[in-house]
């Protein structure tokens, strides 16, 4: 039965969370810089399509534009950061920046539903890959920013830590994610991700329990830009530069295309959809110059073949099975 | 006694069809209300428009004294308006206990909580508990909502009101399409909310025992307008309250020539133990029903018992779960609704479906665009023979036609398909007299080319001049099975399934 899909929260995996912690940290001893570049950017994803899935799988608002609130935070941490500004404070502020678009172009998007939400943001992010791709003077045009320094941890005369041997930084983007994961973790699992998922079930039906839907849909399309934010903040001292490319609706597919093959019902499927899009792309950019026509079909294979992506198959064949004892 | 919330002048149009005309009514604190009317009344409008679910074009809501005309539906509910609704409205893909966790968070002002846990807010889920409970859900609160039987959805709909705590619960049609059972423990339900005094009910619904077994108050409202109001007992004798039930003496109807009873002859459509289902709601029981070539056969019954279904079900719109339907001769039940209509059935559906953009002669003219459609005996000047009205107003466009003109248009459409039975739905619903004369002088008309036609309507004295034959359901089950003229004169069955 399709309706034995959801109920996520009853998943939790203890073993599975610390090992994927485990591994995560232990790269750098067995892996080359190869190794940690890779999973460093299947982290920013995993955020990237987790903040996406706040929106899309929780409360089934399907947006097109959130590489819009990925590149703010990318461009206004490298704006900051080629200004000399400490790392943590560019960081945060690419965040609260990406926070702030949120909120204004929220404010327009959820009144809409639907076919109408998912063309106003694809709309409003081509709107900012417009600006930053036009206004040269700050964000550099096509170029982009290029040279952007990774600085250092610390406090001012007390202490300081260089984040450039690259390790250095894969370790503070992995701690930084992890937090913002479980963060995102949290809500799934609180009062306001149920209500969330009411309004995804039955938007109708949250205003007659006494909760004002639009609202909160408001508050998950602002958590989504935030946190699609900090992503596009941690990318751009990771890459050292940042090109309008991170604000076009491709970007923005990126995460709708992770959270659709691991599963947008289950907390932890945009993980495992980052995984697998960002190793696939990797892999058969190898065997061949046609990548993208493969890489577009083994994509579509696999979310046409597991109805509720990877994990929410796996789930419901799990369910499947226990039912029938 | 004070009233708990009370409207003045309440109107509501849908694009010139209105919905709700004018409507002031005072719902006294404490009690049990029921509104009914027939099908298309402005019940649920009016339901809506005091949940805020739609704003009013005029008028005003007052709660407890308190303007609330144009706050939002979530504000009522939070001000103390609970609502269940008449299409099970419950978040299918959530377990029964998160179904109603939603408005019990939402009651104890805790849903903002973006960061604590969900399980820990014990004394929440006590009370969830506690209402599931009540409601006889609590064996079921860890299933998925969208599991569970019709009757078990339509309680957790109730649940779901009633954990908003309201002092005023409205309940749009609760025990719709339950079963004998299941309606029973609704029942009891109901009862049990009445009896303990903590909120006024204001219930809709179809189903009369229901209505008089529980309520202190009934209003009758009737095309958007209220029509009476009183206590049961006078609502049963009120004659208008009557007449929209079983339909107004039609004055000057024709003496329609009634065709022999023909019960040996060729039988054109034969449904045999026929059940449907809407989801998991059983609308139709086990029914059966002959009409023999050339006979006109009505199928009666207040709104909601299945009539309409039946229709649909004949003409393979909502094709039956169990059951057989024979027209001339071939088994049609499982066969597509266009492969049904190019057989010979004609249907008009009680909403009409005029398109609003085509004129009347384009609306005629569709039918033979279309390849599969039988043409041939009918053309649009032998329309207009039928209905003298239509030949004047062929350039209108169909959206500025009226309501009679619209229904006749449609009966018209149905002709050019060259049907050999004709399925009417609610043919005389929402017609002034003169219309529904006209209308009557047609349908004798088209009985002369040598249709058989099956009538579902609520207007007896309207089906006692078309039809031979009466079927009555009740329930979505076969009632009564006889002539008309015995029917007639049988006051006692007339009054038992169709009078208020």
């Amino acid at each position: 039965m399709k309706n034995s899909r959801i109920k996520s929260s009853q998943w939790r995996w203890p073993l599975g969370v610390g090992l994927f912690i485990l591994i995560i940290l232990l790269v750098p001893l067995v892996g080359g810089l190869f190794w940690q570049y890779l999973i460093a950017n299947v982290l920013l994803l995993s955020l990237f399509a987790l903040s996406f899935n706040v929106l899309f799988g929780m409360a089934g608002y399907l947006s097109f534009g959130q590489g819009a609130f990925y590149a703010v935070g990318a461009y206004v941490t490298g704006l900051l950061m080629l200004a000399k500004l400490p790392l943590l404070v560019s960081i945060l502020l690419g965040f609260v920046a990406a926070g702030v678009l949120a909120l204004i172009l929220g404010f327009f998007c959820v009144r809409h539903t639907q076919v109408y939400f998912a063309l106003l943001t694809l709309a409003f992010g081509m709107m900012v890959h417009a600006i930053v791709w036009k206004w040269s003077s700050v964000t550099g045009g096509d170029d982009g920013l290029i040279g952007i320094p990774r600085g250092s941890l610390g406090v001012p005369g007390v202490i300081s830590v260089q984040l450039e041997p690259f390790t250095n930084y894969y370790y503070f983007l992995v701690i930084v994610t992890l937090f913002a994961i479980y963060f995102l973790y949290r809500i799934h699992i609180s009062p306001f991700g149920l209500v969330l998922r009411g309004i995804r079930e039955n938007s109708g039906r949250v205003d007659f329990a006494g909760v004002a839907a639009r609202k909160y849909i408001l508050i998950a399309f602002i958590i989504a830009g935030l946190f699609a934010g900090l992503a596009g903040a941690l990318m751009a001292p990771l890459e050292k530069t940042v090109g309008p490319a991170v604000a076009h609706w491709t970007k923005s597919g990126e995460p709708v295309f992770a959270a659709l093959i691991g599963g947008p019902f289950v907390f932890s499927g945009p993980i495992l959809g980052a995984l697998i899009y960002i190793g696939l792309k990797e892999f058969i950019v190898r065997l061949t110059q046609y990548w993208l026509l493969i890489f577009g079909i083994v994509l579509l294979t696999i979310v046409l073949s597991f109805r509720g992506g990877i994990l929410g198959f796996i789930q419901e064949q799990i369910q499947k099975k226990r039912s029938m004892y | 006694m004070n009233a708990i919330i009370r409207t003045e002048n309440l109107t509501k149009t849908f694009s010139k069809f209105i919905a709700v005309n004018d409507v002031t009514l005072k719902i006294p604190e404490g009690q049990v209300m029921a509104i009914i009317g027939p099908n298309g009344a402005g019940k649920t409008t009016l339901i809506n428009l005091l949940t805020g679910r739609l704003i009013p074009d005029r008028g005003r809501v007052f709660f407890r004294n308190a303007d609330i005309t144009s706050m939002s539906s979530s504000g009522r509910v939070c001000c103390g308006i609970g609502r269940s609704f008449q299409i099970t409205n419950i978040f299918p893909r959530l377990t029964v206990r998160e179904n109603v966790a939603i408005p019990a968070l939402a009651h104890a002002k805790q849903t903002h909580s973006v960061i604590r846990r969900l399980a820990g807010f014990q004394e929440t889920h006590k009370r969830v508990d506690k209402i599931l409970e009540e409601v006889g859900l609590g064996d079921l609160a860890n299933l998925i909502a969208g599991q569970l039987s019709h009757g078990d959805q339509r309680r957790l709909e109730i649940a779901l009101a009633l954990t908003t705590e309201p002092c005023l619960l409205i309940l749009d049609e609760p025990t719709a399409g339950m079963n004998p059972r299941e309606r029973k423990k609704a029942l009891e339900l109901l009862g049990s909310l009445a009896k303990s005094g903590r909120l006024t009910l204001l219930i809709i619904e179809h189903d009369m025992d229901v209505v008089f077994s529980l309520a202190d108050r009934i209003v009758v409202l009737n095309q958007g307008s209220l029509l009476a109001e009183g206590s049961p007992d006078e609502i049963r004798k009120n004659p208008r309250v009557l007449d929209i039930y079983l339909g107004a003496a039609i004055a000057g109807a024709p003496e329609v020539q009634k065709a022999q009873l023909k019960l040996e002859g060729e039988k054109i459509l034969e449904v045999k133990e026929i059940d449907t289902f809407y989801g998991l709601s059983q609308a139709l029981h086990s029914v059966s029903l002959k009409v023999h070539k050339g006979e006109a056969v009505a199928l009666l019954g207040r709104n909601g018992v299945g009539k309409t279904t039946t229709l649909r079900c004949i003409m393979g719109l909502n094709p039956p779960r169990r059951g057989s339907i024979r027209f001339c001769g071939e088994e049609i039940s499982r066969y597509p609704s266009y492969s049904i209509a190019s057989r010979g059935i004609g249907y008009v559906p009680d909403d009409r479906r005029i398109f609003p953009n085509l004129s009347t002669l384009e609306n005629l003219m569709l039918p033979a665009q279309v390849r599969w459609i039988r043409k041939g005996h009918w053309t649009v000047d032998k329309v207009a023979q039928i209905f003298p009205q239509l030949a004047k107003i062929m350039d209108r466009k169909g959206r500025f036609l009226s309501g009679g003109e619209q229904k006749m248009l449609s009966i018209g459409r149905a002709l050019m398909g060259d049907p050999s039975l004709l399925l009417l739905d609610e043919p005389s619903e929402g017609l002034s007299p003169l219309v529904l004369k006209m209308l009557l002088e047609a349908l004798d008309r088209i009985r002369e080319e040598g249709l058989t036609t099956l009538v579902a309507d609520q207007n007896v004295n309207f089906a006692h001049a078309v039809a031979d034959r009466a079927y009555i359901l009740d329930k979505g089950a076969i009632a009564y099975d006889g002539a008309m003229e015995e029917l007639w004169a049988d006051k006692e069955v007339l009054k038992t399934y169709l009078a208020v």
